[in-house]
């Protein structure tokens, strides 16, 4: 591998790495030989050719940002991206350009898959938020509290309240089936390592509207383990209406960054 | 919990504390599937006023159910829509499942003692007295139709005491004539009528509900459902002068036409300052040897107040048809024409 090596210039998203082409077709223009730079997030890319006349000086011949779903074509050495078609010095270097080029295109599928895991885990402690919120106002007002899930109560043979538990708890059976099997067949995009941290935010957050039913705590170890993992909060924050879905959102940054920090699978 | 590898558990946190090792969440999450589990305090005493939206009465809770525009529920109120020239059989044909569902949801059998306070005469009385469950510790607080009540209120109140007394439910019994009546005049609040009046009566008597209770359901075990009361609201000794006057004194103002030999028992409950108690307690014993010798059961119960005026309330435990006889004419008169209108029609 000749060429491979990162540029000590760098761009907004990262270094570039630059190789080294054995001729490259810009809009119909050939140019026999000269440098393909590719920063690290492979969202932008410049051909240079060697100008003057000992060829020493590298003049900028193209220089684009690529759209995160632009197709990244490999065929032997030869690489075709948008109006360019650059052939490298070996299949190995083509591959390799194109990996970093199909980065974008594989976060952003990433991080879509990441969301969608994240909703099933919202759902399923907005579901486990709304019982408890209900046993709550159970504690301070129970007939108002039932009253307003009478739908919930349909059966005559059963008390009213054994038939709010027996709904919540079906709903949540059913809402937990649903995330687990989410995260579970995310696994392979997301990773072990993201998996298990979903995993774990959902109980943490678990274990704070625990804290905030019982309200005998000062919720010290679920913040820690709020903190540990991304997600930063104060005890009067969580006391606010509805903290689920905002503490979900706040672990995305944490849970991206892992995501798009992946390895790559192929 | 969740644990790592090695089988630490641990309660929170990404690495096992013991061994470094990363913990999983997995198995454990299940956890996060049991309901913590809540006993609901429903309050020792609940109320369930009919055709008295206006009620002033304290208690850890007032239900209203009242005849109104809409129908609507809400956590204190059953208010259904008027129906026009409606009888009880009507009320009950439409409502009565879902007042049934009403009291489970607002858990009317989960406090330990009830008490209906009712116009009986309004036929919302029968739907609701349909709709109680037969329930230990329930009473029955209810004007009635007298003898100058109309046919249809006779009946309604017929119907509706029948229920109560089937369901052994013990029932006070207030008069129509009684009840319209009242007038009672307090220097803070002044003069009290009507509703007002009754919240005033009732509110001393419900403050002592424990008592209340108590010697209701120990009538009830003498066979004794039925009750008047006679009493002296805002009383004082320059009114009234002797203790023992005040207990003459209110025994001519029974809230049912009922003839002496008629009491079974006697109770009366004082709420005066505790320097008061003995006097009260030794005209009680006066009173009840020169009125009511012969009475299975006599008890007096006194609560203190800090309040300078007195309020006095006596209630007597009456032979059980007796309030009934009254009004079974009127009662019989509109069965004849309208054959569902029987007592036994509800249930």
């Amino acid at each position: 591998m000749a060429s491979s090596k990162a540029g000590a210039d760098t761009s907004a998203e990262g270094a570039f790495r630059t190789y080294r082409l054995v001729s490259a077709t810009y809009r119909d223009k050939t140019y026999p030989d000269g440098t393909l730079r590719v920063n690290d997030a492979g969202s932008e890319i410049e051909l240079r050719q060697w100008t003057g006349r000992r060829k020493k000086v590298e003049t900028v011949v193209a220089r684009f940002r690529l759209e995160p779903n632009t197709e990244v074509l490999v065929d032997g050495p030869l690489l075709r991206v948008s109006e360019l078609s650059v052939t490298l010095e070996s299949p190995g270097i083509a591959a390799e350009v194109a990996d970093v080029l199909r980065r974008p295109a594989r976060e952003r599928e990433a991080v879509r898959v990441l969301s969608e895991a994240e909703s099933s885990v919202t759902e399923f402690l907005e579901t486990r938020e709304e019982a408890l919120s209900l046993l709550s106002r159970m504690k301070v007002d129970p007939r108002g509290a039932l009253l307003s899930v009478g739908s919930m109560w349909t059966a005559d043979d059963k008390e009213p309240l054994d038939a709010v538990y027996s709904g919540y708890s079906t709903r949540l059976s059913e809402s937990l089936e649903r995330m687990t099997s989410s995260l579970t067949s995310k696994e392979k995009s997301l990773g072990s390592g993201v998996t298990d941290r979903l995993f774990a935010t959902a109980y943490a957050i678990g274990a704070v509207q625990n804290a905030l039913f019982e309200e005998d705590s000062d919720m010290v170890q679920e913040m820690a383990a709020l903190q540990e993992l991304g997600i930063s909060t104060t005890a009067q924050d969580l006391r606010m209406e509805k903290p689920a879905e905002r503490l979900v959102l706040r672990a995305h940054h944490a849970l991206v960054a892992a995501v798009t920090t992946l390895p790559t699978s192929d | 919990m969740p644990r790592c590898a090695n089988g630490h558990e641990q309660r929170l946190g990404l690495k096992c504390t013991t061994c470094g090792a990363g913990l999983s969440y997995r198995h454990s999450i299940e956890e996060l599937l049991t309901l913590p589990k809540v006993e609901p305090d429903y309050g020792k005493v609940s109320i369930i006023t009919v055709g008295y939206p206006r009620l002033s009465l304290r208690a850890d809770f007032v239900g209203e159910i009242s005849a109104g525009q809409v129908d609507l529920e809400t956590s204190t109120a059953f208010e259904v829509a008027s129906i026009r020239g409606g009888s009880w059989l009507d009320f009950n044909k439409k409502y009565l499942q879902e007042l049934r569902r009403w009291m489970a949801l607002v858990g009317i059998g989960k406090s330990t003692d009830r008490f209906v306070v009712m116009d009986a005469t309004d036929p919302l009385s029968v739907l609701v007295l349909s709709a109680l469950p037969k329930l230990e510790h329930t009473a029955v607080i209810a004007v009635v139709a007298d003898q100058n009540s109309t046919p249809v209120e006779q009946n309604t109140s017929y119907v509706a005491l029948s229920l109560a007394l089937r369901k052994d439910f013990p029932v006070i019994a207030l008069s129509e004539t009684f009840e319209r009546e009242m007038l009672y005049f307090t220097e803070d609040k002044g003069f009290a009528t009507k509703a007002d009046a009754v919240s005033r009566l009732l509110e001393p008597l419900l403050g002592a509900a424990d008592d209340l209770m108590d010697l209701l359901e120990r009538d009830l075990r003498l066979g004794i459902k039925m009750h008047c009361l006679s009493a002296i609201v805002a009383g004082s000794k320059s009114v009234y002068g002797t203790a023992t006057n005040a207990f003459l004194a209110q025994s001519y103002n029974l809230s049912m036409g009922t003839k002496p030999d008629e009491y079974q028992t006697v109770h009366s409950l004082v709420f005066s300052r505790k320097e008061s108690e003995g006097d009260f307690e030794k005209s009680f014993g006066v009173f009840r040897n020169r009125k009511i010798r012969a009475a299975l059961n006599a008890e007096f119960r006194f609560h203190e107040t800090a309040s300078p005026l007195y309020d006095l309330v006596t209630i007597y435990g009456l032979k059980s048809d007796a309030s009934l006889q009254g009004i079974a004419s009127g009662y019989q008169a509109i069965v004849a024409s309208v054959p569902e209108l029987n007592a036994e029609g509800a249930y």
